[in-house]
């Protein structure tokens, strides 16, 4: 049951679900386990009956949602003793480059700001304002990002 | 091949699109079940009604932060009845803003705007509004209204404009007033141009470029060494990097020069005794305009503990159009040292309001679906005092994932006792080596001046908290990517930007972060058959406040899988 309407919930996941879906499967590199987590992440929207304050406080929280469900994807499958490398291996090796997997491979709090900054085009004061972090702290984030990627990386 | 493109070759196909959302429908029988009812941006915009002499110029309803300004635009002359005026949605570049834009045909109610009903009336003479300390309750409390109430995380203030105003004492030192404005002005400035939006106003013959062959010919010609484009002197106020390093040390202290050269963001660069910018962080987009800082509002408040910390509010308007203005506000605490007044926190936009303070156990979340107890339900957990359905309770409020909590309390206190002695290790050692959840929270907070610490002083105060310290050289060795030092032994926590190791005049940071969490973090058992059937896993619940007056705590949890070895029980991270 939800407060929603099944609109508001289309303009919600039209707004969103090209974000939540990349974000998801650089966590979790493979399509299907992405198409779960983008689905677990937009049911989590309809059962907490979200009040945003904007439309990037509602991108914020999917981001964060989102986040959360993949690693505890990735939680599940680490305690059924699963890899879901295992899983790009078998289904998808063909489609995850070398970027994608250096880019998955990144520590947690690195990813979303590299996907903010690099995708969404946001600076680092708005990425720091989404994610409640600094700006100063999202650049050395950003930075960390480029030295796990190495240097030669075009960062366009 | 870049980042960017490779974000971009995720692209989901609309029949997963489609596929997707049918299973969201039919997981949530949105179809059948689902009210409408409106998306309710719930927020934090009211009205704020701006006078410029006897006219009134426009009411805003503004949410802040990369955002959307709610705009409602009243007449252009005469009082505006703020009831009668239309919800228009505005482009978050202040400068297209199209009032008007009626958004009423889904009915949606973006704000609380309940204060646009009412008398309350900002009347401002805008020929007199400049940088200002100002005390009178009718301004803040209509910023309030449009703000809502003031928590600070990390400390102590919680302020709220419109009912709070009494129960702090109110900076009125001129001279000290007139010193903090300057200080946030200047920050402000040096702040944006770090941190510019676009290259446009910060590359030298660039910010009167429109179209796409401008721009094709302006980089044609333009381009150093195929990467660069030299910085404007007049939007910067220097010309190379030793310039950028005079502006800086102006506001901030405790770098020298070399080191100055590796914290500012990678887009600057020196190329030929210029300052330069990389063309990556160039020419893709109008900047947004700064703030108006000249026009800030200040609020100033003492601490009601420590009188040398001093919290200002700062209210600025910003134009929308020509006519009409609406706030930012944003939030600074300084420390009156023996050094003069030191800056020690930024934030902008209030941060979630926690008013968890009575003695009933109170549960919630945050806006981003954190967990938040008060104390008297930590001290309930604290003390093994749940009961089955408290327990319950806070199991579905803490984010589990798809782990099903099936042990009750008591094997909370089995757990406890069987394992806690050995887990408490493991766990600081997990904290200390970063969590997950928290990473902004493992790690040493900012210091109080005066107040340094070296590296080895730190380590010797963490052996006293942690069992299990490796010794110094290979703590050293493990973490040393986390810290910075100084050449006198001091150190900070290792970030990109000078403002972060600011404090104090030098830049050493105190207080590790045991101080975050609570230092007897509480097992349960997870249940054997949903952690794998390899073996048993454990929960830990731990805690951390909000704010440091102990009435509010975040509570996560972090998995171990138990194994049980001669020599007891050993604790494996659980994190995929």
């Amino acid at each position: 049951m939800s407060d929603y309407s099944s609109e508001n919930i289309r303009e919600i996941y039209e707004r969103h679900f090209v974000t939540v879906y990349r974000v998801c499967f650089m966590y979790l590199r493979n399509v299907h386990d992405t198409e779960d987590a983008v689905h677990n992440t937009f049911m989590k929207l309809i059962e907490k009956q979200k009040c945003f304050e904007s439309t990037e406080h509602e991108k914020a929280w999917l981001i964060r949602v989102s986040q959360n469900v993949c690693k505890n994807m990735l939680r599940a499958s680490s305690r059924r003793r699963e890899s879901p490398a295992g899983d790009i291996a078998v289904n998808d090796s063909s489609a995850v480059s070398d970027v994608m997997i250096e880019l998955s491979a990144l520590p947690d709090e690195l990813k979303i700001p590299v996907y903010l900054f690099y995708c969404d085009g946001y600076n680092s004061k708005e990425i720091g304002s989404m994610l409640h972090i600094s700006a100063s702290a999202v650049r050395s984030r950003l930075q960390k990002a480029r030295e796990h990627l190495g240097s030669e990386r075009s960062i366009v | 091949m870049s980042i960017r493109n490779e974000f971009e070759k995720i692209d989901p196909t609309e029949k997963q699109k489609k596929d997707i959302f049918r299973r969201i429908e039919e997981s949530s029988k949105i179809k059948t079940d689902f009210r409408h009812q409106v998306i309710r941006y719930t927020s934090v915009a009211a009205a704020a009604v701006v006078v410029v002499g006897a006219v009134t110029i426009g009411v805003h309803f503004v949410t802040k932060g990369n955002g959307i300004d709610y705009t409602v635009s009243g007449s252009s002359s005469g009082a505006v009845s703020a009831a009668d005026a239309s919800a228009s949605r505005a482009d978050d570049r202040k400068d297209n803003v199209q009032d008007g834009e009626n958004k009423s045909d889904n009915n949606t109610s973006h704000a609380d705007n309940s204060s646009a009903n009412d008398n309350n009336t900002i009347h401002l003479d805008i020929n007199t509004f400049k940088a200002q300390v100002r005390n009178d309750k009718e301004f803040w409390a209509e910023i309030g209204k449009q703000f809502g109430p003031y928590h600070y995380e990390d400390s102590t203030v919680r302020f709220d404009f419109i009912n709070g105003f009494d129960d702090f004492k109110l900076c009125t030192d001129e001279a000290m007033g007139n010193e903090i404005i300057d200080k946030v002005k200047r920050q402000w400035l040096f702040d944006n141009i770090v941190d510019f939006g676009s290259g446009y106003h910060a590359i030298k013959g660039a910010k009167d470029l429109s179209t796409s062959e401008d721009i094709e010919k302006f980089t044609r010609e333009n381009l150093i060494n195929g990467e660069y484009f030299e910085a404007d002197p007049e939007f910067f106020g220097f010309s190379d990097m030793k310039g950028f390093y005079d502006a800086a040390s102006e506001l901030y202290t405790g770098f020298d020069y070399d080191n100055f050269k590796s914290f500012i963001p990678y887009y600057y660069a020196e190329v030929d005794g210029k300052l330069c910018i990389s063309k990556d962080h160039g020419l893709g987009e109008k900047g947004k305009p700064h703030h108006s800082v000249e026009l800030g509002q200040y609020l100033l408040i003492y601490d009601n503990v420590d009188p040398s910390v001093i919290y200002c509010f700062v209210a600025v308007p910003e134009m929308i159009d020509s006519s009409s203005y609406s706030f930012s506000l944003d939030f600074y605490v300084f420390i009156n040292t023996e050094n003069g007044l030191r800056c020690s926190v930024t934030k902008e936009r209030p941060i979630t309001t926690c008013g968890l303070v009575t003695d009933e156990l109170e549960i919630t979340t945050d806006d981003y679906g954190n967990c938040l107890i008060n104390k008297a339900f930590h001290d309930k957990i604290m003390n093994d005092e749940l009961t089955d359905d408290e327990f319950t309770k806070l199991i579905s409020y803490v984010y589990t994932g798809d782990v099903s909590i099936n042990e009750q309390p008591n094997s909370l206190v089995k757990a406890r006792t069987e394992y806690n002695k050995t887990i408490q290790r493991t766990f600081n050692r997990y904290i200390l080596s970063g969590g997950y959840e928290n990473d902004d929270e493992w790690h040493i907070t900012p210091a109080t001046p005066g107040n340094c610490h070296s590296m080895k002083e730190w380590y010797d105060t963490a052996c006293t908290l942690y069992a299990d310290m490796p010794d110094y050289d290979t703590f050293l060795s493990r973490y040393s990517e986390y810290f910075k030092f100084d050449g006198q032994g001091n150190f900070y926590y290792a970030t990109g930007r000078p403002d972060e190791q600011l404090i104090g005049g030098k830049m050493p940071f105190n207080a590790p972060s045991y101080n975050l969490f609570d230092v007897s973090p509480r097992c349960f058992t997870v249940n054997e058959s949903t952690s794998g059937g390899t073996g048993l896993s454990i929960g830990v619940l731990y805690f951390y406040s909000v704010g440091t007056d102990d009435t509010t705590y975040g509570v996560n949890v972090a998995y171990f899988d138990v194994k049980e070895t001669s020599e007891g029980y050993r604790f494996v991270t659980n994190e995929g």
